[in-house]
């Protein structure tokens, strides 16, 4: 695995908008980075995808092992929200997508630092900005690319004719990465419509969720978090509305990272977990604290030998935090890549990565495009 | 055992499908929404809907779709000529719901016959009176009418979702 430097193209911005992808900018610059790549080989991307596929499998014994101790409270999952999760969970509900964060440098073995199972995004450009790219730039090279085929595969799965997408308006990350996803229902064979989180109604007579016309909703997509939903008014009709959500209830086990000390505690030693715990003191000074419940790094402090390396502020602290040992991450020439491990159709289907020279991967780290060779 | 847990049996290699299957990705909605954004995409649509308005009542003289849903009255079971409350075929712990009551079997005529929770849509193959399309009995329609008409957007709350707000995910 290396990092390559490139020119980036002249009118890249132009070509990625081309594309619907236009939150490439950051405010203090590009987020999609393309005057650099990764470059992989075969070998490493079966390894990436071997875990990815060995950590879903991991979650699955984790989970289930939650519900069989009543683990939730550990997890930081309101009790309100378990008999939803519970049903879901034996239901089997469907699940079309979902991001492992993993440390990688192509010599130890990956590392897991952190399961996106809810919400994640980065999606637009894995799957289609980088793919573009490089049609473009190395039309002759491969990529660690399936993302578009699974999603399409897993919508197949929930077989819902009519599936409704929802999330907050008037944010293009979230628009553009919903719009994808329509796109990808709609190759499924089946009808998406889309609506505003807010405008999401609940019909007292018919006891279902409804849409803006006062048709019942088979099908629900969120790109809105569960540990959100749990604390509003329409909460207490999850449990027993008709129709799925997706991701499902039971999602909300994989997005806390209450589950890495678990999985610990579960699976100790295996190679692509970091030891984990609910208190930092077996840790030696040493870890990462971070929020059962966060996001693009917030509230996440970095210690190394009990002086504070990083740390960002946020406030995503109210479930408490877990501790995690530090993860050998790779560093190419100041920066620190993330592999994003896509998951679709529940089994590994690509590779995102983002850089930062932070070592806290945030909201302003960039996304670099990648090949293989 | 949960069906999830099955899929590792090959010991969890895809390499065939670890690449692209295609080289053509189809991103026409992406496309739009980068352009125009999402929200108003979605308007475009339903003002092209809207150009036709629906009819807030049915009539005997009009053939319906089997389970065309009706607010107020539900979906209509064109076997039966009739709107009910839930939809035609639906299956559950009590039976097959058809014509206003739970049936031990299901109509197996039924293409649209879908059971929710992961394992998709399902056909099952026989012989019924299942017709697909029909027109509605007067009494029917005078029913759900009447229905329609008692059903006030006042019954569909709103709001209930989308009050936290934070400006990005993971």
């Amino acid at each position: 695995m290396r990092r390559e430097s490139l020119v980036p193209r002249p009118d890249w911005a132009a070509r990625v908008e081309a594309l619907g992808f236009t939150y490439h900018t950051h405010e203090t610059g590009p987020y999609w980075d393309e005057s650099a790549c990764y470059v992989l080989s075969s070998a490493e991307v079966n390894e990436l995808e071997l875990a990815g596929n060995a950590l879903h499998a991991l979650y699955l014994e984790a989970a289930q092992t939650v519900i069989d101790r009543d683990w939730f409270e550990r997890l930081g999952i309101p009790t309100k929200a378990v008999p939803a999760i519970v049903a879901s969970w034996e239901r089997d509900d469907p699940s079309v997508y979902g991001r492992f964060d993993i440390a990688y440098d192509g010599k130890q073995q990956p590392k897991l630092l952190e399961y996106n199972a809810d919400t994640p995004t980065a999606l637009v450009e894995a799957s289609v900005v980088q793919w573009y790219w490089l049609k473009e730039r190395f039309p002759k090279a491969d990529q660690f690319n399936s993302i578009h085929e699974r999603l399409i595969k897993a919508w197949r799965a929930v077989g819902s004719a009519k599936v409704h997408f929802t999330s907050m308006g008037e944010l293009p990350e979230d628009e553009q990465t919903v719009a994808y996803l329509m796109d990808t229902c709609q190759q499924a064979g089946f009808a998406p419509q889309w609506l505003a989180i807010g405008d999401v109604g609940w019909d007292e007579k018919a006891r279902c969720f409804a849409d803006l016309r006062g048709a019942r909703i088979d099908a629900l997509f969120k790109l809105y978090p569960w540990e959100w939903l749990w604390e509003e008014s329409f909460a207490a009709e999850v449990a027993t509305a008709p129709g799925l959500f997706i991701e499902p209830p039971w999602k909300l086990l994989y997005q806390s990272k209450g589950m890495l000390p678990v999985l610990w505690e579960l699976f100790q030693d295996h190679p692509n977990l970091l030891p984990a715990y609910d208190e930092p003191s077996r840790l030696n000074g040493s870890y990462a604290r971070k929020p059962r419940f966060s996001r693009e790094g917030a509230n996440v402090t970095l210690v190394e030998r009990g002086f504070t390396l990083e740390e960002n502020q946020g406030d995503y602290a109210a479930q408490g935090f877990i501790y995690q040992a530090l993860a050998p991450m790779p560093d190419f020439a100041g920066n620190r890549p993330v592999m994003g491990l896509w998951m679709a159709n529940n089994e590994a289907c690509g590779l995102g990565i983002r850089e930062d020279t932070r070592r806290i991967t945030g909201n302003l780290s960039r996304f670099v495009p990648h090949r293989m060779e | 055992m949960k069906r999830r847990r099955d899929i590792y049996a090959d010991g969890g290699r895809r390499e065939f499908e670890r690449t692209r299957a295609s080289r053509d990705v189809k991103i026409y909605l992406l496309v739009a929404a980068g352009a125009i954004g999402l929200p108003l995409i979605v308007t475009m649509a339903q003002c092209s809907a809207d150009d036709e308005p629906p009819a807030p009542q049915v009539a005997s003289s009009q053939t319906y779709a089997n389970n065309s849903f009706l607010p107020g009255a539900g979906y209509y079971h064109a076997p039966y000529h009739a709107w009910f409350p839930i939809p035609y075929n639906q299956h559950d712990a009590r039976g097959w719901y058809r014509g206003g009551q739970w049936r031990p079997q299901p109509d197996d005529q039924d293409p649209n016959q879908v059971s929710f929770g992961g394992s998709g849509s399902h056909v099952v193959a026989g012989s019924s009176g299942f017709t697909n399309s029909s027109r509605p009995t007067p009494e029917a329609v005078a029913q759900a009418n009447r229905a329609a008409s008692d059903y006030h957007a006042s019954t569909i709350r709103r709001g209930g979702f989308g009050g936290s707000s934070r400006s990005f995910f993971s």
